[in-house]
């Protein structure tokens, strides 16, 4: 049995389905943000699949994906920097990060 | 399925010795258990303050800011590869990005956010 | 490959970019707000001097550095937008950073970043730049919101911003990823050139639209991802509110019509989607402007307001993707429609904002019954935010009514008449709450009858938006001379030029 195209798209579509799952019903902070890594690898997952296999051979430009996958691997890391500097602010205040406590205004 | 196998034998080489190891500790190790070794965070010392308490947020904005600054390097690597073709013209792009992540980085020093207390 | 002159095309952006870290370093060296509010707004002038330089000296589209970059007339007419919101951001802000916000040099270079990413998403032509535009956009945002670091509801804020600006981001992406593997390319040309040869009712396709608009519906707050809207614009600090309400909404609909057109999409069957965008739209105007009508404070009514007027640009996108297959030139009116709307909105929402920053600074309070007679308390302030609230409203003598009918009447020829009516009946709720506010403040017993002096720059701001929005009213033509070829422009690449 080889790895096709189809493998990775299923793992990279149940990840994300996973990832989603996690950030909408956790309540803590840190737990939603790890969910949304799960998503955002998910989607590095389905680009650099379809790069490796590169199905349309239209505009073979194999490394797009690739490329593609470590811009959001940069950027998830500056976007997980900045949640934890909110999630520490609002510890200081709150004492919690379970985002169901976080409730001065409703949702 | 053929080149699997070295990678299959390899696993159940390290699982084995893994156990293994347990085992031998398990017979040979001398055992005198006491309440202060069986409590968690064991140490042999007694404990000060409830494990539950969490520890002060100080190291985490070093931490915070070495996420953005130690990945920033990644995008390095297509750089790397393409370096020869795009000549003069990716070093200075290189270099224009090394220069906005320094005032950044100069930034913060001058904040005073790699100093604790 | 790279010519000198791909660096005059990018020269706004970098320019901007310079000016920011400009400001930065300034704001290492001295705590004196007026030198590092000088500064930003004299720096605005390079910006905007490279724009109107590339808009007289324009002949025709032009990519740079590797197709990422498509400088048309509608990425340059965007570009004039954020610098209008940079420069009024500048002005609106001083006084309230001054007196609620600590840190005031990290507000203007934590704007002007994010405007820089604002004029990138309306100008880039390829997927991971418009992502990693778009992250340069948000991020900012995200620490705008948190700036009142006293304000409990402000960390809130932030917190809910930034996790549901992530989870927004992870599903833009995937749909980026399936149109990659559909196409094979992240160049939207090349992307509109494969999508010719797609045949209809290509599943994969929907499904990646679908998860693209519902990235994008969050930063545009259209119905269903809208939840984060009220309460983001309630915790934040009020000038940030302001940026939000305009900046996020006009830059996330730059990229999506970016996409759905310029990248060619709608030449796929796409009736499911339109079905799917026009449900959206309804949906945004019904619980925008319901939800708007019965909320006391005057913040989160602005929200839901915002999230209405996002209904009425929808309206125009969805009448144009109903049209772009059959006919280019007649579909690129909804798309004129739309970027006349944003402008309009734009400045409008400034003033009204700015209106409401002063007011609220100068009463102390959010609520709506704070904003009593005000008429008798300080009349030039609350002429001029009644005029913003008239126009957004759609009331006629303002340009707001303007926009609203060239949308209604472009919806209605390119065969959306269903939407117009519906978003009509959801304007007359709209002069209800608008309305309401403009009573209370020129009938209602004032609570107190000293009068309110505002400081001269929120005052100069809220002067200036309004007589911009009455110049608007009176140039319409010219302005809409400057859409229609904007709009299309996008249309362009598909064309042969």
């Amino acid at each position: 049995m080889h790895l096709t195209l189809e493998h990775v798209l299923v793992l990279g579509a149940v990840l994300f389905c996973i990832g989603l799952y996690g950030a909408i019903t956790k309540r803590n902070a840190i737990a939603v943000l790890m969910s949304i890594e799960i998503m955002l690898n998910a989607v590095n997952i389905t680009m650099v699949g379809f790069s490796y296999f590169d199905t349309v051979k239209l505009y073979s430009q194999h490394l797009t994906g690739q490329i593609f996958a470590i811009f959001i691997i940069t950027v998830a890391a500056a976007e997980a920097a900045v949640a934890l500097a909110m999630v520490i602010a609002i510890y200081r205040k709150r004492a919690t990060v379970d985002v169901g406590e976080i409730d001065m205004m409703k949702w | 399925m053929e080149t699997a196998l070295p990678v299959f034998i390899y696993v159940t080489l390290a699982i084995l010795f893994g156990l293994l190891v347990m085992a031998v500790t398990g017979f040979l190790g001398p055992k005198k258990p006491s309440p202060e070794k069986l409590a968690p965070y064991e140490c042999g010392i007694q404990e000060i303050a409830a494990p539950k308490r969490r520890f002060p947020v100080k190291y985490l904005l070093t931490g915070m800011l070495f996420i953005a600054f130690d990945i920033e390097i990644v995008s390095f690597y297509p750089l790397a590869i393409l370096l020869h073709q795009l000549k003069l013209f990716g070093l200075l792009e290189l270099l224009v990005f090394m220069a906005v992540l320094m005032v950044g980085y100069v930034y913060v020093w001058r904040k005073g956010a790699f100093t604790w207390e | 490959m790279f010519q000198l002159s791909d660096l005059y095309l990018l020269a706004p952006e970098i320019s901007l970019v310079l000016l920011a870290l400009v400001v930065m370093v300034i704001d290492l060296f001295t705590k004196r707000r007026i030198v590092i509010a000088t500064v930003s707004l004299v720096g605005l002038i390079v910006p905007v001097g490279f724009v109107i330089a590339q808009a007289v000296t324009y002949t025709g589209p032009r990519t740079a550095l590797f197709r990422m970059l498509v400088v048309d007339q509608y990425s340059l007419f965007f570009r004039v937008i954020f610098l209008i919101i940079a420069a009024f951001m500048v002005l609106a802000s001083y006084n309230y950073l001054g007196k609620y916000i600590k840190a005031e040099g990290e507000f203007y270079v934590l704007m002007l970043f994010s405007v820089v990413g604002m004029m990138l998403m309306a100008s880039t032509g390829e997927l991971i730049s418009i992502y990693i535009a778009l992250e340069l956009t948000s991020f900012p945002l995200y620490a705008m919101a948190g700036l009142l670091r006293s304000s409990t509801k402000s960390s809130e804020a932030a917190l809910k911003y930034v996790l549901l600006g992530a989870m927004s981001s992870a599903i833009l992406l995937y749909g980026f990823a399936l149109l990659y593997g559909l196409t094979g390319t992240t160049d939207l040309q090349g992307i509109a050139q494969s999508f010719k040869s797609f045949g209809n009712g290509n599943l994969m396709v929907i499904v990646a639209d679908v998860l693209i608009i519902a990235g994008f519906g969050f930063k545009i707050s259209a119905v269903p991802f809208h939840m984060w809207a009220p309460d983001i614009y309630e915790g934040a600090p009020t000038p940030a509110t302001a940026f939000f309400s305009v900046g996020s909404k006009a830059a996330g609909f730059a990229a999506l019509i970016r996409i759905l057109v310029y990248g060619g999409l709608w030449q796929a069957d796409l009736t499911p989607l339109i079905v799917v965008l026009g449900v959206v739209a309804v949906l945004t105007l019904i619980l925008g402007n319901f939800a708007a009508a019965v909320q006391t404070n005057i913040k989160r009514m602005m929200a839901y307001s915002s999230i209405a007027q996002a209904g009425y640009i929808l309206v125009g996108v969805v009448a144009t993707l109903t049209m772009s297959q059959k006919n280019h030139t007649a579909a690129s009116s909804g798309i004129a429609a739309v970027l006349f709307f944003i402008l309009v909105y734009v400045v409008t929402n400034l003033g009204a904002f700015s209106g409401i920053i002063a007011l609220s600074n100068l009463t102390g309070g959010e609520k709506i019954e704070d904003f009593r007679g005000l008429w008798h308390r300080s009349p030039l302030l609350t002429v001029c935010t009644s005029l913003c609230l008239l126009s957004l409203a759609g009331i006629p003598p303002v340009a707001g009514f303007f926009s609203k009918v060239f949308i209604f009447t472009a919806a209605w020829q390119l065969g959306q008449p269903w939407l117009v009516i519906i978003a009509l009946l959801c304007s007359i709720v709209s002069i209800v709450y608008y309305g309401r506010i403009i009573k209370v403040m020129f009938f209602d017993a004032p609570r107190k009858e000293e009068r309110l002096v505002a400081p001269i720059s929120l005052s100069t701001t809220i002067t200036l938006a309004t007589a911009a929005l009455l110049v608007l009213t009176v140039i319409v033509t010219v302005v809409l001379d400057a859409a229609n070829p904007a709009a299309l422009s996008l249309f362009a690449s598909l064309l042969g030029k």
